[in-house]
């Protein structure tokens, strides 16, 4: 056989695989901005079952738009009560036992169910995305794969025709599920949608997250001297804690799937090194001048870790 | 999750599947934490029933054996096991995370009890120590963790 | 008189002979079926929690390593409860000697194991949850339904297998196994709300 129609050959098969490919990945990331865009922009309800952290929860679950602004309702459906409301991004909880109030003012357009980034294409090099029919139910299911050990593998299931979620899993170093959350009893444009009534935001007693606007990263007290691949600021602030009111500097980092905090202060009563519970893992260093950093989120051990020993404290100012 | 795997495992307990159901039920739990935390919070449910007392668990038992068995087993296994497409470079990436893990993390992690007994364990310092973290949860996702008991351990 | 055959022995025996053909990820099975009885066993003696596992973990370790030899004179959990026991023995015994960890004579574990110091003592704390907890698991099986309060207390109490819980209670076996599950379910529900 010639050498030139081998090399020709490999090129044509190279060729077809290699388009065969792209395809595959587009198919995913259509379904995957589908799916954020339904999430999103639909009016849907549906029974939310959370398995997190070691444990169960079952809440009634409701997203809509109402006078051009989104709404997001969790409620425990298992005997708390606790509820959780979206009114476009001032998200609040309200936890009937115990009375208690936090409003958390950050401004977020995602999912309690899941986040999907904006722009899946600024992220490719850190996940890869693949879509498959599910054979049974006739449904998408998406594998969201990272391409390093600094973020979890994700894998959704979605309805073919209207692309809402109907089960997300999240998968540890070691490909087991750590965390899940099935739809069931889910109902596309519901005729009715009660929005619970919750307490008024300015009662009495309630606790306030991230009420201050945001300050530029240059402004904290501490330095990454290498960020995790991918990871993006997303904000900056400094402010009190919801339960303890004590002052932090707190840093939210994102790759639009997984996200973690940095935070920094100076009577933190942490114990150092690694702790975790679930998917979250936490990571906790002494800065020379005695402040505790802690790392924090749905992130392997990895990312904690590593991102916090290359947290340091700024320099000073130079007058 | 459908109850009637649940129902299968409460079955388990009590020795009542057939031995081929019970060997594919075991091999699920084996491959979703969530159904063996599930299975051993009940089996912790059943020795309190009997007021016998119900140790602290970490949800890792089987993976820290399989460290000291045989350390470069578990990626490649559990890849398949998940369902996921098994190739080669992201089992060879999945083997180097586990293997750094296990080398740099060691143990004990979140613990499968009846809660109130794990918190009997825990000293005041790391009481201090979970509340922070537990704030510091709060205000990460508002909305997942705001009055959510979450129980975060040390690695040791 | 029981006509019913548990599942236990069969499924371990089935296991166990995966495992000694080679089938190492057989024992994960087994590991995952009886972790839980093994950790409780091991605690009796270890009572740091930590250390407990570390022992139950040992444990496991030595029955795989011991299982190519194991010829099935007893059944499978027996004898891995003589490897656990012994563990712990060993274990405390080493921690008496301040490090030594080598093997022991049983009987001088016995021994050891009798001495006041070691028997284990609730905090008061710990026996005040405990005492929480009992009376919750008591009031939760009081306001189950008849049905399932008497198929429960038939399985958990009496002992009796499905199908003697069958035939006491006049209903098919899949109802029975229903009814426990559930009220298994309510159970674990009410503990949940106690925990948080």
């Amino acid at each position: 056989m010639p050498n030139s129609f081998i090399l020709y050959l490999s090129l044509v098969v190279g060729i077809l695989v290699s388009s065969a490919g792209a395809a595959e990945e587009l198919s995913a990331t259509a379904l995957l901005e589908n799916l954020r865009r339904t999430m999103l922009e639909r009016n849907f309800k549906a029974t939310a079952h959370f398995f997190r952290d070691g444990t169960t929860t079952r809440m009634d679950y409701q997203h809509g738009i109402r006078a051009g602004k989104r709404f997001e309702r969790m409620l425990d459906l298992d005997g708390h009560a606790h509820e959780v409301l979206r009114h476009d991004n001032i998200v609040t909880c309200w936890l009937p036992q115990t009375q208690r109030l936090v409003i958390d003012h950050r401004p977020s357009t995602q999912s309690f169910l899941m986040t999907v980034p904006e722009r899946l294409s600024a992220i490719q090099a850190y996940y890869r995305f693949q879509a498959q029919p599910d054979p049974d139910q006739a449904n998408w299911i998406i594998d969201i794969i990272p391409e390093d050990a600094y973020r979890y593998a994700r894998k959704v299931w979605l309805t073919q025709d209207t692309y809402l979620p109907l089960k997300i899993e999240v998968y540890n170093e070691h490909n087991r599920v750590i965390e899940r959350v099935e739809l069931d009893h889910l109902q596309p444009n519901p005729q009715h949608m009660p929005l619970q009534a919750t307490p008024a935001q300015n009662a009495a007693g309630a606790r306030h997250i991230h009420q201050d606007p945001p300050q530029p990263v240059s402004q904290a007290q501490f330095v990454l001297t290498q960020t995790l691949p991918g990871y993006q600021p997303i904000l900056f602030t400094r402010m009190p804690l919801p339960e303890s009111g004590d002052t932090v500097e707190h840093l939210l980092l994102s790759d639009g799937f997984s996200s973690l905090s940095v935070y920094r202060e100076k009577h933190a009563g942490i114990k150092t090194g690694l702790t975790h519970s679930g998917s979250v893992n936490a990571y906790s260093k002494t800065l020379p001048d005695g402040s505790v950093v802690t790392v924090i989120g749905e992130v392997p051990a990895q990312a904690v870790r590593q991102l916090a020993e290359d947290t340091q404290l700024a320099a000073p100012a130079t007058p | 999750m459908s109850n009637s795997i649940h129902e299968q495992i409460s079955c388990l307990l009590d020795d009542e599947l057939p031995p081929e159901q019970a060997t594919q039920l075991l091999q699920q739990l084996r491959d979703d934490a969530t159904l063996r935390h599930h299975y051993h919070r009940q089996q912790a449910l059943r020795m309190r029933l009997h007021h016998e007392p119900t140790p602290p668990m970490s949800t890792d038992f089987l993976e820290q054996i399989n460290a000291q068995l045989h350390p470069s087993r578990p990626s490649m296994q559990s890849l398949k096991a998940a369902g996921h497409p098994v190739n080669w470079s992201m089992g060879l990436l999945a083997l180097a995370a586990a293997l750094l893990i296990w080398l740099t993390v060691n143990n004990m992690p979140q613990t499968t009890s009846l809660a109130p007994t794990t918190l009997a364990h825990t000293s005041s310092t790391h009481a201090a120590s979970h509340a922070r973290l537990r704030e510091y949860l709060q205000a990460h996702n508002s909305s997942r963790y705001v009055g959510r008991p979450i129980l975060l351990t040390a690695h040791r | 008189m029981k006509t019913h055959l548990r599942t236990t022995d069969s499924v371990d025996e089935h296991l166990v002979t995966q495992v000694q053909q080679g089938n190492k990820q057989a024992f994960d099975l087994l590991v995952i079926k009886h972790q839980q009885k093994i950790l409780q066993l091991v605690n009796r003696y270890v009572k740091d929690p930590g250390e407990a596992q570390d022992v139950a973990q040992e444990a496991f370790i030595k029955a795989y390593r011991a299982l190519p030899g194991f010829r099935g004179d007893s059944a499978f959990y027996t004898w891995l409860y003589r490897i656990a026991i012994n563990t712990a023995k060993n274990w405390l015994m080493a921690k008496s000697r301040r490090g030594s960890d080598a093997d022991i004579d049983i009987d001088e574990a016995e021994k050891y194991l009798n001495a006041p110091q070691l028997q284990g003592q609730e905090t008061p704390e710990e026996a005040v949850l405990n005492q929480e907890i009992i009376d919750t698991i008591q009031q939760a099986i009081d306001e189950l339904p008849e049905e399932m309060r008497t198929a429960i207390s038939l399985r958990e109490f009496e002992g009796l297998s499905y199908e003697e819980i069958a035939q006491a209670m006049h209903c098919p076996i899949g109802t029975v196994r229903s009814r426990i599950f559930r009220a298994r379910e309510a159970i674990d529900k009410k503990l949940s709300f106690l925990a948080n």
